[in-house]
This record gives structure tokens, sequence and C-alpha cells, in this order.
């Protein structure tokens, strides 16, 4: 693998978001053309390092737009988790009280009565039991629960990393930089993947 | 004279005269058994046997020679347009080398070369270019090779048409090797050269319909992942763990599985974003994978060529080019021009002879609509209806027999059908077994003449059908002879109230009895004698496969089908010898038919079970046979 080809998520999201930054980076840095046109080399190449100024360009642009990636599938993870926790709620109601119209309804004798409010119950349960399914376990790694919790394993990484930026930048210290990138490249993977799965562009 | 309670009638319940009909089908079925056992007669006899064998063989020899004159014929050709000197190298029809020098298009005396090593002393002195055969160079690559090495010579391996290739060294796994240039991006092994026949065939939409993509792309490289999607939708399979990926190669039985991945040192590695890896797994493994399950693997990694020995790329190349490649490749009509397409999209590529194997086993699998009516079309339906009504069974079966005899030997493609065989599986299994009959290579079926094809086609079918009946009976008097007896029976239910009838009218037309000696109804006259037929059959095949085996006699499959026939025929004049002494039987019989399938069906399986205890029950059969004894 060539000293850029597992930093493809980020060369993606770059494209995707800035794509002003990568035709200027593609100019300034004519080595990283194939990455950040998308390109997939399926072997190796010549590992070599980044070289400072590359890594640093490359290490502000990620970070800044790791962040807004991260905070807009958060927003939508947040949308959706209180979406389906409304449903749940108000199935909950509707069964609690269309229960009640049950028990009415059989002392009543009243049939057309009994199997109206019996429908009602059981569609208002289906939904909460349908929400709870989509929350908790509905495409296994992408459901929204799973998601979630991933995410915020992403900022923290992401708060991480960038410290470490600001202190190789201080030190000079090239290598650090590198890593730092590869840290970045894994969590915009992630955040990739979870927008794949909320259905956002990728 | 015992009379005979029930009487055979038609639908309208009135007498059938059957003479007629009866003496039509006898006279073709006689015609059909006549060329069929003249067949075997001639097999069976080792005089005739030898006279055929030796006919194929000087077919094998003439089609070899006549290949080589042609061969000849294009590389002198080829050579005589070349400006300077050249030499050729070719095999003469006696088979010996022999090279040839021209100067200005002027051949000169030829040299015959008795070893394969006389051919570097030979073309020492040869400047310019050597033009070679394709038999010449799939047979002494080695030599060339050595020649190329020390000599510097410019080698190049003539077509058909007397266009010229060049012939160059190039760096593989196991160091420079000889490769044939068929285009600046597509490069051929003199082995897969030779077989290029095999590319040139129109395989390739059938290959697409086998078409599976192995794509090793992680979870997270969603952009990759919905490109694929986006280009082969559910043909793809992404792969990302170790588990997956034996479970992907596990399901590819009989495809054209494209892998697509990134390759570190000798293996397909999965990388995370994190740059951890998730998968390791070597490219020779699944190469001898696809290769198991009979599948044509095409492996997409950067220069596998040059780091394993299969086919593949020689350079690095992109993910989204191989996509590129795959989907214009697949449009083509014939290997070659995928291949063609694929390098020229994707980067250079060098193929080797296992991209060939499995193509014709690939292809062959593909799902036409001839299959789909062969496995239950209308034609099953009306040639082997699953249940005769009795109202209709008799005209309909007379009907059925005069229409698929004919169909049968005049129009054999249509007839196989109901055999479970598409006219497209008889032509290319016709093709296959010709070229194999002749000594062809396999990538050397297509190359037929007119008189060929008018030949196979018109013969082949029947001919097929004769080959199929003997493999057939093998399989049947060694393997399923249970299952043998229970096929008798639907036919013996339907061929028995024909059988009956005839012996009715028989004995009318020769004035013994105006009165029909077997009276039945459709039912009871078919089905009692029928199984009881079936029954004693299967007794006797037993006994007399266990007194093959005891006495270790193995028949060839021409004797095993005489001795399917003659058991056959003797148990059905049994069953007539005891209708007549026990008339009643046919009654008791098909009220008793499901009792009496089941005991004979035990009565085997004890003959043969009881086979196996040596002394005892071996005394006993002996007893019935003459043996000699000692005392």
């Amino acid at each position: 693998m060539g000293a850029f080809e597992h930093l493809t998520p980020i060369f993606d999201v770059l494209r995707r978001r800035r794509p002003d930054l990568t035709a200027s980076l593609i100019r300034q840095y004519p080595e990283l053309k194939g990455p950040l046109e998308g390109r997939r080399t399926l072997g190796e190449a010549d590992a070599k390092l980044p070289d400072k100024a590359v890594a640093g360009e490359l290490m502000k642009a990620a970070l800044l737009e790791a962040k807004a990636d991260l905070n807009e599938v958060l927003a939508v993870l947040s949308r959706r988790a209180r979406l389906l926790a409304r449903l749940r709620l108000g199935a909950g109601a509707i069964s609690l009280l269309s229960s009640a119209g049950v028990v009415a309804a059989v002392v009543g004798k009243d049939a057309r009565a009994q199997l109206i409010t019996a429908l009602v119950t059981f569609l208002a349960s289906l939904t909460g039991l349908v929400s709870i399914y989509i929350e908790d376990f509905s495409g296994g790694d992408g459901s929204i629960r799973r998601l979630k919790e991933s995410m915020s394993t992403q900022v923290r990484q992401l708060s991480e990393v960038e410290g470490q930026f600001r202190l190789a930048v201080a030190f000079d210290d090239v290598t650090k930089i590198v890593s730092g990138l590869t840290v970045v490249s894994g969590v915009l993977g992630q955040v990739q993947f979870a927008r794949a799965q909320l259905g956002l562009k990728i | 004279m015992t009379t005979y309670a029930i009487s055979l009638t038609g639908r309208t319940g009135k007498p059938i005269c059957m003479k007629a009909t009866i003496m039509r089908i006898t006279r073709r079925m006689s015609i059909a058994t006549l060329i069929l056992f003249n067949f075997l007669a001639l097999q069976w006899n080792p005089a005739s046997a030898g006279a055929l064998n030796e006919i194929f063989e000087s077919l094998a020899a003439a089609s070899k020679v006549a290949m080589r004159a042609e061969e000849r014929v294009a590389v002198i050709e080829a050579a005589r347009k070349l400006p300077g000197v050249a030499a050729v190298l070719s095999v003469n029809e006696a088979g010996v080398l022999q090279l040839t020098k021209l100067s200005a298009g002027v051949a000169g005396a030829a040299v015959l070369l008795e070893h394969g090593d006389d051919v570097l002393r030979a073309t020492h002195e040869v400047v310019g270019t050597l033009l070679v055969t394709p038999e010449v160079l799939g047979k002494h690559g080695s030599e060339l090779k050595a020649l190329v090495e020390t000599q510097r010579i410019s080698i190049k391996v003539t077509e058909k048409d007397s266009t010229t290739i060049p012939v160059e060294l190039q760096m593989h796994a196991g160091g420079p090797d000889l490769v044939v240039r068929k285009s600046e991006r597509l490069s051929f092994s003199p082995g897969a050269w030779a077989k290029r026949g095999l590319l040139d065939q129109p395989l390739m939409k059938d290959l697409a319909s086998r078409l599976r993509v192995i794509a090793l792309v992680p979870a997270t490289d969603v952009v990759q992942r919905a490109r694929f999607i986006e280009r082969f939708g559910s043909r793809v399979v992404f792969v990302d763990k170790e588990a997956e990926m034996t479970a992907a190669l596990k399901q590819m039985r009989q495809r054209l599985v494209v892998v697509v991945g990134h390759v570190e040192n000798n293996a397909f590695v999965v990388r995370a974003p994190d740059n951890a890896i998730l998968l390791k797994h070597e490219i020779t493994n699944v190469h001898q994978a696809i290769d198991a399950g009979e599948s044509v693997a095409v492996l997409m990694g950067c220069d596998i060529a040059c780091k394993v020995p299969a086919s593949g790329p020689i350079e690095a190349i992109d993910a989204f080019q191989v996509l590129d490649g795959l989907t214009g490749g697949i449009t083509g009509k014939t290997p070659m021009e995928f291949l063609t397409v694929l390098a020229d999209t994707v980067g250079p590529l060098y193929i080797d002879t296992d991209v060939l194997g499995r193509l014709r086993v690939a292809s062959a699998a593909a799902t036409h609509f001839s299959d789909r009516l062969a496995r239950g079309g209308p034609i099953i339906r009306v040639l082997f209806a699953s249940e005769l009504s009795p109202a209709t069974t008799l005209t309909e079966m007379v009907a059925t027999v005069i229409l698929a005899v004919p169909m049968f030997w005049i129009f054999g493609w249509i007839a196989l059908i109901p055999l479970g065989i598409s006219p497209r599986v008889v032509w290319r299994t016709i093709k296959e077994n010709y070229a194999s009959s002749v000594g062809r290579d396999e990538s050397e079926i297509e190359y037929l003449s007119k008189i060929e094809r008018v030949l196979l086609y018109a013969f082949g079918p029947a001919a097929l059908v004769v080959v199929m009946a003997v493999n057939l009976v093998n399989i049947g008097i060694n393997i399923v002879l249970i299952p043998v007896a229970v096929l008798l029976y639907p036919l013996m239910r339907a061929i028995c109230p024909v059988v009956l009838d005839a012996i009715n009218e028989i004995e009318r037309e020769v004035g013994r009895s105006y009165e029909p000696v077997f009276k039945s109804s459709i039912a009871q006259s078919g089905r009692g004698p029928g199984l009881l037929v079936c029954g004693m059959a299967a007794a006797l095949f037993g006994c007399t496969y266990y007194t093959l085996s005891a006495f270790q006699i193995t028949p060839s499959d021409e004797q095993s089908l005489g001795l399917i026939v003659m058991l056959f025929c003797a148990s059905a004049v049994l069953v007539v010898w005891m209708m007549r002494l026990f008339p009643t039987l046919g009654l008791h019989l098909s009220v008793a038919r499901y009792r009496f399938l089941v005991l004979a069906f035990i009565g085997f399986w004890a003959i043969w079970w009881l086979g196996q205890v040596p002394e005892s029950v071996t005394s006993v059969i002996r007893k019935w046979r003459w043996v000699p004894s000692n005392t």
C-alpha cells in the first residue's frame, strides 16, 4: 500500500465537501493526484512518508471537514433517535387509552366498538415494537443505537488527535502528524459508513 | 381351453383392431433395434472393434497431418512477405522439425532436425526473423527461449491467415518467460496461445451470465462499495473478513469469478482505514479454491502475474478501472474480446492456461430457454405423461409411440429434449466427442469443415443416443438395479395392453381362436403382468449379478446391455406363460400390486444380501448350475 492509499476516506470527504480545496491540492501536490481523484490502487507502491507540508495541510483540512461531517451525522442521529422515542411514547399512550376502551367495549357488549379499539391497540403496539427494533437492532452495525455509540467514540478520538496534531506541529514532528492522519482516516471511515447507513450523501 | 374374464376395448367400448398398428410399430422398432445391435455387434467383436479403432486412429492422424500442412503453408507464405533474410521453423507431415531459410522471399532447402536440441545449432547462422508455427512454439518453447536469450533473434509465430505475432521475453513469477505479444497490452504464454482457439469462441454471453465479482473492500469504504453495486448489483460479493472470504469462495461453482482486491506480496489484503489488517489470503489459495469449484478465476490485483504463476495484470492497476474494464468486456462476444477490453482499460495483462481450463464448463452452466424446455416443457408432458388415463390409454399410447419413434431417429434434435438434454448441449457434446475421437484439442472444436458439420448435424444425435444408451445401461446394471425395475413398471403398464391385444389379433389371424385369448381391461391387463415382469426381472437381475460377481466375471458395457435385454425378454416370456397357466393371476396381481412390488424388491435385496454369505447360498446357487464335481 502506498503512502496515501489508506487515507482514502480523507480524500473522499475532501472531494465531496471541498472540491475547490481538492483541485488546489492536486495542483500543489501532483503526487496526490490519484488518491485525491478517488483512485484505488490495488497494490503496493513505494511507501515513502508524506512530507511535512503535505501532511500538515491534509491534516488541517481533514480535521475541519471531519468535525463538520461528524456534526452533521450526529444531528441526524439525534433527530432520528428523538423521532423514534416520540413514536414509542405515542404508541404507548394510544395503546394505553385503547386498552381502557377495550375494557369499556367488552363491558358494553358493542361488537363494532370492540373490534375498532382492539385494532387500534394492535396497531399502536406494533408501531412501538417497530420503533424499538429500528433503534436497537435494524441493520446490525447500522442500528441507531450502535451508530450513536460509534460516533461518540469518533468525537473523542477526533479531539485527542487534534490535540496531538497541535503538539506535533509545535515539535515539528512529521511522523506524529502522519500517524494522526491515519487516525483521522479511521474516524472518517466510520463517519462515512454511518452516513451510508443513514442515507446521507457519500 | 381356459376362458379369460376381461376384454380389451377402447374409449367407446368397441374392440380395437390393432394388427396393422402393431405391425407398423414392430417394423420400426425392428429397424431401430437392428441399427443399435449392428453397432454394438461391431464393437463386441474384437476384430471389428480393432477395425473401428484403426479407422478412428487414421482419422486422427489425417486430421493432424492436415493441420500441420496448413500451418506450414501459412508460415512459408508469411516468410515470403518479409524483406531480407528469414528462416522458418515448422513440423513436417511426419512430425519432424524442419528449418527452411529464405532470402528475399525465395525458400532454400529444408533441413530436418531430428532432436529439439538441434534447433540452437541449426539456427546459429540465422539473422533477421525466425518464423515458427504454433505447434513448434507449443512443443519447443524452452529451445526458443534459449534462442532469444543467447542469439537475440526476433521470433514470430504465424496465424492461419499468415499474419505474424511477436514472441518475446517477459518477467514473471519464476523469472523471464517466453510470451506471445498479441497486442501492446495483452500477452500470452505459449501454452495459452496454442489453445487460443477457445478464446475466439462465442462463449462470452454465457460467461457473463455466470459472472460473480468478489470485491475485497472494507465496509467503511462505502464509496467503492457503492460503485461496485452500481455496476454489478447482486453479482458482487463483498468480503472483508476471513470467514466471508472462505464462504464466498465455496459458493463459486462453475462461474466466471473475478476477484478484485489489494495485493501485498503474494496475498490479497484488506486493510481498515486505520491501516489495520482485516483479511489476508494467499493468492494461490484463492486460485486453487476457485479452480476446485470448476470456475474460471480472473484475479485483478496489482502485478499478480509477476508474483504468482497465474494470469493477471503485470503492472499496478486501479479498482475503478477494473470496474470499467469488466463492464465493457462482458458485452463482447468472445473471451478474447473480453480480455482485450479489460487489458485496454486496466493495463497490461498476461494470460496463461489457467484462464482457459474452465471456460467451457462455466459457459455450459449457463441456463437457456432450451434447457428450461428440456427440464419440463410441453413436449415432455406429451411424450411422457405421468399417468395415462385408462379410457384414453390405448389410442394415446399408440399415437405417442408412432410419433416418438420417427422423432427419435429422424428428428433426434427434438427427441433428445425429453431426456433432459437441450439441442445446445447436444451440439456441444457431439462436437466434443467428435474432437476427442479424431484427436483434436478442445480449442480446435470449432474448426469444422462444412462436410463435418453436415454429417454431425445429421447423424450426431443418433450416435449420441447410442453412446448414452450404453453408458446408461452400464450405470443401471452396476449401481441402480432396483430403480431399473421401478422404471420398467410404467413402461410395462403402457406396453402390456398392446402386447396382449397383439397376441389376440395374431391368434385370430392364424385362425386358432375367434375368441380373444387375453381378455382384460386396460387397467388389469396392463398393471398385473407389468408388475410381474418387473418383479421377475428384478429378481433375475439380482441372481445374475450375484452369479457374475461370485465367479468374478465383469461384463463389458455391450454384454451388460445384451444381458439386460435377454433377462427382460425371459421375464416377459415367463409372465406370458404364467398368465396362460393361471388365468386369474393378473387380477390377483392387480389387487395386490403394491404388496407384490414390495415383496419383489425385498426378495431381490434378500438374494443380494444372502449372496454375501459365502458358503450356504453359494452351494445352493451352484446346484442350479452344472458344476463338475471333484469326486
